[in-house]
């Protein structure tokens, strides 16, 4: 037979088509041909072709899905059916035989030892030890797959309580830091922000927004809340006062003046930035001020991030690196790598999402009535903002979001605004 | 696009298929993605133009238009036309299965890597011609899912790398492996082993096609019965009988052959359990010439 086998292989050799101006198989036949999706003349041509051309056979070969998406086979041919019920049900018939002997000698063992059985696995292991063998594997392969679908979304919702957690430190250390930081420091400085600084407490709180108490113990808390007009001291490039509580010293809202070019566009020839109420007019970004060197530094937008691919980056196209998207319900979702399947995140309770922007480990993510909010540890953490230029709160609907550099985003509403800030969201200019 | 393959569009029965298409648009999300309806009438009279065999009639065109996958369709060619909520919708369902099956293609995480990324420039058109960018997912027809078809093009494009690599073969790594550089061959003797040649060619060419793929995929391609069997949507023992009894009908067939043109039975049986090697029959030589092209050549 193998010499036959070999006279065949080499006269199916001869039939194959090797012809260069064959034209082949388009992907639309092939993948209906393997979905059933061809007519029966189609399929007797995809079939006549396939059968004399090795490329795309091979492609055929491998453009099938994975086993477990693949529909279900016809059923077997009805004599095999038959026999494989026979044989199943003596099996079955022997099985429950040697479980009926089986529970009948353990429990007359037990009668005579008068002992206690004590549980020592859990309700499943123990239910399945009732079960026929057959369906006690069944019930295990459950559970545990049960147990592995639900580990994504767990592992997304438990991360959140506790940043949660470490937010609420943060706002203790922050304040505290506030307190330390108040001592003067070998940096220029003047006398009068010195005395500023040694009194945090004078600042008064931020205003808490109305929704703020209401959230979720996911978002963060009402005392990160930053509203954006509410005076904010910096010294050195640090944030101190009351404000400061929402921005804590490890969370990327440090500012120093070799680190964050934008700040640098405050006219402060010691080097220490000021955002006092009464310096506000002069600090703020308004249109037509600050709000065009702003626009100029954003106009200088860095390229995306190609990530590790080989590819050129394609102009204006939209990234396949990105991880983070806004599903057409308004859910936020990311992807924990690239290639990998994406998760809802959930930022805070009734927000429907429509944009959002992502620049290394700083997200964006703007929704319906002007409802914003900011990471900057890759989603793990959110700050609700408020944005507001002068005496115009943001409340349009965000629907796109650009983010360039760090603490830089360009915010566009549905009502044709455009709103940019370059310092992680604290002050903001509005363009119509 | 020819006067004869406007005949098999759409617009030949249009008043008969404008109820069917109008029903289809306004079930899709056609329009969300900003494709009018003058606009979603043409994508369906390209599908029918290239499908539609000659003489097909409305029912024929009114059932491949109703068997369309239409939202992923108006997805792909939304996202063709530069659609940022197309590809807002395309990226959230394929990305991740994109990269999945050139894993699964390649095996090979940077040439996966390697083969997603050259898919997604094609899909997204890096070129451009009369000012409208071409865009890969404009090909797409609609008659497999979109997902399926991804995972085709995949494929494609890795056995087009993969064979033209193997063409691109070293001529130094070929003499250090041995192989020397033979003159043209000959043409076979005439004796008895061409006899069964020929017979064997006689037999195969009157298989079916859907026998003759089976053989071709297990002998030639050395395939596994059940790979053949998904790719037929058949169960495995059905491709293991089904070749089983085609190798024991061909065995008969040649012989009847070889008896037939005047070939002792005994004599022919013996020629069957010759050794190939004797055979003569030099297959390299046979691939290598131009072969009739193949029969049905699909319409551009």
């Amino acid at each position: 037979m193998m010499q036959l086998e070999k006279i065949f292989r080499e006269g199916l050799a001869r039939q194959q088509s090797v012809a260069p101006e064959m034209v082949h198989l388009d992907a639309d036949q092939l993948t209906a041909f393997l979905e059933q999706a061809l007519s029966q003349p189609e399929r007797q041509h995809v079939m006549q072709h396939l059968s004399r051309c090795v490329n795309c056979r091979d492609a055929v070969a491998l453009s099938m899905p994975e086993l477990d998406l693949m529909p279900a086979a016809v059923a077997e041919p009805q004599a095999s059916i038959w026999r494989r019920w026979l044989v199943f049900r003596w099996a079955a018939a022997a099985a429950a035989v040697v479980v009926v002997a089986g529970t009948v000698t353990l429990y007359q063992t037990n009668q005579r030892r008068n002992t206690v059985a004590t549980i020592v696995d859990g309700p499943a292991y123990t239910a399945s030890r009732q079960l026929k063998p057959a369906e006690s594997a069944q019930t295990e392969v459950a559970t545990k797959t049960e147990a592995n679908e639900t580990k994504p979304a767990d592992r997304v919702k438990a991360e959140q309580p506790v940043m949660t957690a470490e937010l609420h430190d943060r706002d203790t250390v922050s304040a505290n830091a506030a307190k330390e930081k108040a001592a003067p420091s070998k940096a220029d400085e003047t006398p009068t922000l010195m005395a500023k600084a040694q009194q945090p407490a004078a600042v008064p709180p931020p205003p808490v927004s109305a929704g703020a108490a209401a959230m979720s113990p996911n978002v963060s808390s009402p005392a990160t809340v930053a509203t954006l007009d509410r005076p904010v001291e910096v010294r050195g490039g640090v944030l101190t006062g009351a404000g400061a509580s929402g921005f804590p010293p490890g969370s990327g809202r440090t500012l120093r003046p070799s680190e964050e070019p934008p700040l640098q566009s405050y006219d402060q020839p010691d080097r220490v930035f000021t955002t006092t109420a009464e310096a506000r007019p002069q600090r703020s970004l308004s249109i037509g001020g600050r709000a065009a060197e702003a626009a100029k530094t954003l106009a200088k937008r860095e390229p995306m991030a190609v990530g590790m691919f080989a590819a050129p980056p394609l102009p204006n196209a939209p990234s396949l690196n990105r991880r983070w998207i806004v599903t057409s319900a308004g859910e936020l979702q990311r992807s924990h790598a690239i290639g990998e399947a994406f998760h809802p995140v959930h930022v805070a309770d009734g927000i429907f999402f429509k944009a959002v922007a992502e620049s290394g480990m700083e997200v964006w993510a703007g929704g319906v009535g002007g409802a914003l909010y900011h990471s900057t540890d890759d989603g793990n953490s959110w700050m609700k903002l408020m944005p507001s230029a002068g005496d115009h709160p943001l409340f349009a609907d965000i629907t796109s979001i650009h983010a360039t550099q760090r603490g830089a985003a360009d915010l566009t509403t549905s009502n044709g605004e455009h709103w940019i800030t370059v310092d992680g969201g604290q002050h903001w200019a509005r363009h119509e | 696009m020819t006067g004869s393959a406007q005949t098999r569009g759409l617009r030949k029965w249009s008043s008969e298929v404008t109820p069917d298409v109008r029903r289809l648009y306004a079930a899709s999300p056609a329009k969300n993605y900003g494709i009018s309806e003058a606009q979603f009438s043409r994508i369906l009279d390209e599908v029918t133009n290239k499908y539609l065999p000659e003489g097909a009639g409305v029912e024929d065109a009114r059932e491949m238009i109703c068997a369309l996958r239409i939202d992923e369709l108006v997805l792909a060619r939304a996202c063709a036309a530069g659609n940022d909520a197309a590809w807002e919708q395309f990226l959230t369902r394929f990305r991740e299965k994109m990269y999945g099956a050139a894993y699964s293609i390649a095996k090979q995480d940077s040439v996966a890597r390697e083969l997603a990324d050259s898919l997604y420039a094609n899909l997204y058109g890096m070129t451009e011609r009369e000012g409208e960018r071409l865009s890969k997912l404009a090909s797409y027809m609609g008659r497999g899912s979109l997902e399926g078809w991804l995972r085709t093009v995949l494929a494609q494009e890795y056995v087009n790398r993969y064979r033209t690599q193997k063409r691109l073969v070293s001529l130094e790594e070929e003499e250090e492996a041995g192989h020397q550089f033979t003159a043209a061959t000959p043409a076979p003797p005439q004796n008895g082993d061409a006899r069964v040649s020929s017979a064997v060619d006689e037999v195969l060419s009157n298989l079916g096609d859907e026998e003759r793929y089976c053989l071709a995929a297990y002998f030639l391609d050395d395939r596994t019965l059940a790979d053949i069997a998904r790719s037929l949507n058949v169960h495995e023992s059905t491709i293991s009988r089904k070749i089983e009894k085609i190798t024991k009908g061909l065995r008969s067939a040649v012989l009847s052959t070889l008896v037939k043109h005047g070939m002792d039975r005994r004599a022919a049986q013996e020629a069957l359990e010759t050794d190939v090697r004797d055979l003569a029959v030099d297959v390299r030589a046979r691939l290598a010439e131009a072969r009739k092209p193949a029969p049905g050549k699909p319409r551009a």
